[in-house]
């Protein structure tokens, strides 16, 4: 290696500005996306180990079915009878959908990203918070 | 989330230290500082590799959804060594890579080479633009952190998983690309 490349070199200032420039990205990240990030650190950091299916194929299974009863729940609205978030998460943790050897809500945003309509998703999403009583709108 | 302050006063360390303890509440909220602190960053970083928004915004996801399981009860928690972003982007870099997969647009393959990297295209009116797209993706990629993201060139190193001599090298080459082009000749003058 060279003398010169051993110096830590530098480039104009004003290019430096251009390149952040071309570097910038659009305010696309919704206040919809906050929330969901926000439910997935709730669900984890209040989730606890559950036992895992020894055949993925049928956690995966019981997963669907639970979602589909759930997404079904959700549009009763208000005859909807709830016993509260900790409820809620072991109806999702059932299954490692996505294989990472723990079960949290990723697992059901794993299942949603495999075609789940983006609505129930949200409706999903708002009453795991507006159980917990907190960022409810 | 929306009710929470946009910048809690913490560094990026105190906010990690609290994830890592049994705190539920404190740990989520230190964790949404840390989202909300970096979720710009992270977008950025996925739409170096691909135009689509969509596609970012997965990646966007899947990178804090992978940061979370390092903290307790799934991961055994995290030690920064250097600033977060240096953590993040390995990170970013590669759910965008996956998602570009799953969408067909990108080669599976176990390992990437710097070459290999996939790019946003230039918008044709923008010169910058287009002699950086036009690096060497390795080249573009070390050149972008050091001095878009700010980084030194231990934590390009780290953040790249190369070896210190590697980033010079790489961006003693990049600066030269750019210094020969007529197009830049003003800011070197």
């Amino acid at each position: 290696m060279t003398a010169e490349i051993e110096q830590d070199e530098q480039l104009p200032e004003a290019l430096v500005e251009e390149l952040k420039r071309v570097d910038a990205a659009p305010a696309v990240i919704t206040a919809r996306v906050d929330r969901a990030l926000g439910d997935m650190a709730q669900a984890h950091f209040s989730s606890r180990r559950v036992r895992q299916w020894r055949h993925p194929a049928w956690g995966a299974a019981a997963a669907c079915v639970l979602l589909a009863a759930l997404f079904t729940t959700n549009r009763l609205e208000d005859e909807v009878v709830t016993s509260g978030y900790a409820d809620m998460a072991d109806m999702a943790n059932m299954a490692d959908v996505d294989g990472s050897g723990a079960i949290d809500i990723a697992d059901v945003l794993a299942l949603a990203r495999q075609g789940v309509d983006q609505g129930d998703l949200d409706a999903f999403a708002f009453r795991l918070v507006s159980l917990d009583g907190e960022g409810a709108p | 989330m929306a009710r929470r302050p946009q910048r809690d006063p913490r560094s990026d360390e105190a906010l990690v230290q609290t994830c890592n303890q049994r705190d539920a509440r404190a740990a989520r909220a230190a964790f949404e500082a840390l989202y909300l602190r970096h979720k710009d960053y992270v977008l950025r970083v996925a739409l170096r590799f691909t135009p689509d928004i969509d596609l970012a915004l997965d990646a966007v996801q899947d990178t804090f959804v992978q940061l979370l399981r390092r903290f307790p009860p799934t991961g055994d928690g995290i030690t920064l060594t250097a600033r977060l972003t240096t953590l993040l982007y390995p990170i970013a870099r590669n759910a965008t890579i996956t998602a570009l997969r799953r969408a067909g647009r990108f080669p599976v393959a176990d390992d990437i080479a710097p070459d290999e990297l996939p790019a946003r295209p230039a918008q044709q009116d923008d010169d910058i633009g287009r002699l950086l797209a036009a690096l060497p993706p390795g080249q573009r990629e070390t050149l972008t952190l050091r001095f878009v993201d700010g980084m030194s060139i231990r934590e390009v190193g780290e953040a790249l998983g190369i070896p210190e001599g590697t980033v010079k090298s790489r961006l003693h080459q990049g600066i030269a690309r750019l210094r020969a082009s007529p197009a830049l000749k003003d800011f070197f003058d």
